[in-house]
């Protein structure tokens, strides 16, 4: 067992600390016991969290797939879905997660969205104007307000309800949700964009809101 | 481990009453063999995913439905089940069990060393004077052998032990116990407090007594105010089997812990009345072991305990182990559990720092007072009031569209919801109950254990009062938008089960005795879930854990008097 911690001698402050150093500390307040989460936590390797097992995005669609994640988060004076690495990250949930029935969903979306730009434009979604892809994709989204049965426009019926008939929500539901996961959890909006706050140490239930950028990550 | 390696006593399990077993017995001088069905893991060192940061876990917080619904389709409904704890919990294809048709029985398990005081929701309560009386007073179930004043000395023994933060409230529904300092209030608990106090005099907003260390005890915390408690905590700062009570065992020198060890059943030696041994497969090789002691402790779970019994079979006892009153399995329970929110549309400019691993509780108000107006209902439930800014998975859910206006509107924290869950007594009722499946054996050829439980008439117009209260509390908060459940929870579902071998004075109507000694066979205790004759409405833990420490003490005093 450890020793006592010290914990009222120690700057918990941790405004503008990096992961690395606040996990540096949480390993020097163990008493420099190593656990397989602080080495975990503290390896080099930033890699992503899921390497996909297949190659699950024929033709164009990888490419269509990517451009519509930072149309559904775009680089503004922060970050945007492309920053944030986040078509691999669904590309790892919709290979590797993902049942065949909702891949299927997905993948048919893209085509969809690439067929609708046809429809409109004559042109295949990847040689559409900015202006056109958003169009689209807005009538995707117009598509799921007339949807009926199982799914909802709710974007987190699917990954985190626990109700299996949620599986089957429509292809924006299922982008969007993607999408608002893979930004809100990568490492440069929990560190950058949100204050990263993995050891608090205690507890200040009337903080104010001003003093937090934006909101907390853990 | 030598093969013929003799004990003094045997615990069967290592979750939290099997650990405190574990304590009381080797720091009174035996020597223990713990036996734990589950996998073998350290304290720290295999908490695996305890600081795994969002975006190094595999889908970044999100659910894995198809792997979930294929291997843990019970397990991955509890609060607790997610990527960063998967690999504690029970694989429910590997493990099957059978529930009566359209009675479904939720039974969650761990499947590690420690079992789910690793995974427990920490909130830590003493039973009062009128929990023990509520058999006698209005007929449900049978009397209890003890009363609140016989467990009194052992609350305060085992608080000692686990670490409780708490208020000294001085409430007489909610006894006071040896705490650690209380968790603070947020802004809208203050609200809801202040609120509910004015609008309702016959009720309490206390903050919720938690087993999280507060302030350093033993070695283990303080908290850090992270709220993960369940993936493990490097800091000690929540009790469990594998934080406190196996290192303290283990610290004697005379514990020993065999894990991937599934107790088949236990043998009985009809000559001199006693068990004369523990039948074991090894989970891993399928070898089947056998092991010997004075006595034996059997804390495998409610439902785990149960099915030991009753796959314990021989002459003397062809109905099960201890059962010469055929109620072995009978007067199962849980606690049923209702959900309110609103939510509250002011405190925009607060945002707390920090995560508070517990909520506020409000202690049971229902059919306190004589003479007070009669309800529909007998007994009572009390509620944790959980005060939060949801961030950007909760925010994002009102925010229609995509771009940039919804961007910003999922990068600031969501208005305050104040959550309230109910937890309400259940009767014991005969009808519900744990038996074998003769038809289903497991993986290791043991019937599986077979769920018949539904809900009573008592606990569905409770539960209707749980839902009209919890509204009108909020109401008188002033939240908006209210929401609240309609169905009946599903039993097993609070993870709260309880009796099947409950404890009387009378063999002919109980399975054990008032030290938690199998009626007619001394050296076999039960001190887990199993043995409550009723279930009060406040988490069980504590009770289970003053329950095993007071007959731990009783079974060694009598082992050295050579009575046992």
């Amino acid at each position: 067992m450890a020793e006592l911690f010290p914990f009222s001698q120690v700057p918990f402050l941790s405004q503008g600390l990096s992961r690395r150093d606040a996990m540096a500390m949480g390993l020097k307040l163990l008493g420099g016991v190593v656990s397989a989460s602080v080495l975990n936590a503290l390896a080099a390797d930033d890699a992503q969290s899921m390497i996909p097992t297949r190659d699950v995005f024929p033709g164009e669609t990888r490419e269509i797939m990517a451009a519509l994640t930072e149309i559904v988060i775009p680089r503004t004076d922060t970050p945007g879905a492309l920053d944030a690495g986040v078509p691999a990250f669904v590309e790892g949930i919709v290979a590797n997660w993902y049942s065949d029935e909702e891949r299927s969903i997905f993948i048919d979306g893209l085509g969809e969205i690439d067929a609708l730009c046809g429809d409109r434009h004559g042109k295949k979604f990847l040689q559409c104007s900015e202006a056109e892809r958003v169009a689209a994709l807005s009538e995707m989204e117009h598509k799921v307000g007339h949807h009926r049965g199982p799914a909802s426009t709710n974007p987190f019926d699917n990954l985190m309800s626990a109700d299996p008939n949620k599986m089957l929500t429509p292809f924006f539901s299922k982008l969007k949700e993607l999408v608002t996961f893979g930004y809100c959890s990568s490492e440069v909006v929990s560190t950058q964009v949100f204050q990263y706050l993995p050891l608090p140490g205690h507890y200040d239930g009337h903080y104010p809101a001003s003093k937090v950028r934006n909101n907390w990550s853990y | 481990m030598h093969a013929n390696e003799q004990f003094d006593a045997i615990v069967i399990g290592s979750g939290i009453t099997g650990g405190m077993a574990a304590k009381e017995l080797t720091e009174r001088g035996l020597k223990v063999l713990v036996l734990e069905r589950g996998r073998y893991i350290e304290h720290r060192k295999d908490y695996l995913h305890e600081m795994t940061p969002p975006w190094k876990i595999p889908g970044g917080g999100a659910r894995n439905k198809a792997l979930y619904a294929r291997d843990y389709p019970v397990q991955s409904g509890s609060y607790a089940f997610d990527e960063y704890t998967r690999h504690y919990w029970n694989n429910d294809r590997e493990n099957p069990y059978q529930q009566d048709e359209g009675k479904p029985f939720s039974w969650k398990r761990a499947s590690v060393l420690g079992g789910k005081s690793i995974l427990w929701g920490r909130q830590s309560y003493r039973w009062n004077e009128l929990d023990f009386e509520a058999n006698q007073r209005d007929g449900h179930g049978s009397d209890w052998p003890i009363r609140y004043r016989d467990l009194v000395p052992w609350y305060s023994h085992i608080e000692r032990i686990v670490g409780i933060s708490g208020n000294r409230d001085g409430l007489e529904i909610l006894p006071d116990g040896e705490f650690l300092p209380p968790m603070p209030f947020n802004a809208v608990d203050d609200v809801f407090k202040e609120k509910v106090e004015a609008s309702f005099p016959d009720r309490k907003v206390i903050i919720a007594r938690t087993a999280n260390a507060s302030v350093a005890i033993d070695g283990r915390g303080p908290c850090q105010y992270r709220s993960i408690c369940q993936r493990g905590c490097s800091f000690g700062a929540y009790f469990s089997s594998l934080s406190s009570t196996l290192p303290a065992a283990k610290k004697t020198g005379r514990l020993t812990v065999r894990a991937d060890s599934v107790v088949e059943g236990l043998d009985y030696d009809p000559k001199h009345q006693r068990i004369s041994g523990v039948r074991v497969i090894d989970a891993k090789t399928g070898q089947r072991l056998r092991f010997t002691s004075k006595i034996v402790f059997l804390c495998a779970s409610t439902a785990g305990s149960l099915q030991i019994l009753l796959n314990s079979r021989s002459e003397r006892y062809p109905n099960g182990l201890a059962n010469d009153s055929g109620i072995l399995g009978h007067y199962l329970m849980d606690h049923s559990s209702q959900m309110v929110f609103g939510i509250f549309p002011g405190m925009q400019d607060i945002n707390p720092y920090g995560r508070r691993p517990t909520s506020l509780y409000v202690p049971r108000f229902r059919n306190v007072r004589e003479g007070a107006e009669p309800l529909d209902f007998v007994r009572g439930y009390g509620y944790q009031v959980m005060s939060l800014r949801p961030a950007w998975q909760s925010a994002a859910l009102s925010h229609p569209g995509f771009g940039a206006a919804y961007k910003s509107s999922i990068l600031k924290p969501g208005p305050w919801m104040v959550v309230m869950g109910a937890f309400g007594e259940c009767l014991p009722y005969k009808e519900n109950r744990v038996l074998l499946d003769e038809k289903n054996p497991d993986r290791f050829g043991i019937p599986q254990v077979r769920f018949s439980m539904t809900w009573g008439e008592n606990e569905r117009r409770m539960a209707e009062d749980m839902r009209t209260q919890g509204r009108a509390m909020l109401k008188a908060m002033g939240t908006v938008g209210m929401f609240n459940s309609t169905a009946m929870s599903t039993p097993g579902d609070a993870i709260h089960e309880m009796g099947g071998a409950r404890m009387g004075s009378d063999p002919g109507s109980s399975v054990t005795n008032v030290h938690n000694q199998a009626h007619g066979i001394p050296n076999l205790f039960v001190t887990d879930g199993s043995v409550m004759a009723s279930s009060s409405c406040v988490n069980p833990s504590m009770t289970f854990l003053a329950l095993t420490a007071r007959a731990a003490d009783y079974a060694v005093t009598r082992l050295k008097a050579g009575t046992i």
